[in-house]
């Protein structure tokens, strides 16, 4: 799988909630470590976990989604980078935080995903994005601006 | 200079708190996008912040995790320490000091013009843990529609 093939595989995965399309991305002993809360999850059970918690925390309108527009490869391959804005609308199920959106409300976060690959499964992603962007319907995220 | 090594000295005169280096690293229409900056900010602008945040953290250091460069194009992932000693002059008022350091990791995009200087950055870090960490009034920073 190319690394263009497998940043559209993570976003289509992610975007339809297809999460067993998003555990056969990752390695067995990989880990994912949401950057602005420092919460780590290691292990394809906590991968799941979190994945099943990010899917039940938001919704997918038409033209919504993960939409990366920026991709980035080191020479060997083992080293992914995307950035990417999340576009969706939030449910009552979002994970308790400092700035927690209403239910319903239209988010777009601008996220960028770090991810080191071997031998074409995923290791580990850290996943950087900034809670206080979660905006308002009709107040655009600070790369719009 | 190759983009990668623009952007290593870019991040070096920020630890050695060399501001006309850092300047000088930026192209005349540079343009930063970041959780903070609150829109676009210019090369003027950021020369007026880094005068604000030498003040205020005249410890920072930075440190260059991993770095991925494709033709003019450069991401890296960088952690931040520092800690708050001085009076923070805000737009919305003075911060007092609060002595707290903070570790902040955070990823970081430019593109790199044909003579070496950075023409275009967007930061990825999460605020709400800054502030925490720092111990300051969140509302300070929110973002503004």
């Amino acid at each position: 799988m190319t690394t263009a093939d497998f940043v559209k595989a993570f976003n289509e995965a992610m975007t339809h909630d297809d999460i067993d399309a998003v555990m056969k991305l990752w390695s067995p002993n990989g880990e994912w470590v949401v950057m602005a809360t420092g919460e780590s999850f290691k292990g394809l059970d906590k991968i799941r976990e979190l994945a099943t918690r990010s899917v039940a925390a938001r919704t997918h309108g038409a033209g919504e989604g993960l939409l990366p527009f920026n991709v980035f490869t080191d020479a060997e391959g083992t080293k992914l980078i995307w950035e990417y804005v999340h576009k969706a609308v939030v449910t009552d199920k979002w994970p308790a935080s400092t700035n927690r959106p209403a239910p319903g409300t239209m988010i777009e976060i601008p996220i960028i995903l770090s991810c080191d690959i071997q031998d074409g499964k995923l290791t580990k992603i850290r996943e950087y994005f900034d809670l206080l962007t979660v905006t308002e319907p009709g107040n655009h995220h600070y790369l719009y601006k | 200079m190759t983009p990668k090594e623009a952007v290593t000295k870019y991040w070096e005169a920020y630890t050695k708190h060399d501001q006309e280096g850092i300047l000088s690293q930026l192209a005349a229409g540079y343009t930063l996008r970041s959780p903070l900056s609150g829109g676009p900010a210019t090369k003027d602008m950021v020369a007026g912040g880094l005068k604000l945040f030498e003040k205020s953290f005249p410890d920072l250091k930075e440190e260059v995790v991993s770095i991925i460069a494709e033709g003019d194009r450069v991401v890296c992932e960088v952690l931040e320490t520092a800690t708050f000693t001085g009076s923070l002059d805000w737009p919305t008022g003075a911060i007092a000091p609060t002595n707290k350091s903070y570790k902040l990791p955070f990823a970081a995009f430019f593109r790199v013009d044909t003579r070496g200087l950075i023409a275009e950055q967007r930061n990825y870090w999460d605020t709400a843990a800054w502030i925490r960490q720092v111990g300051i009034d969140a509302k300070l920073f929110e973002p503004k529609g």
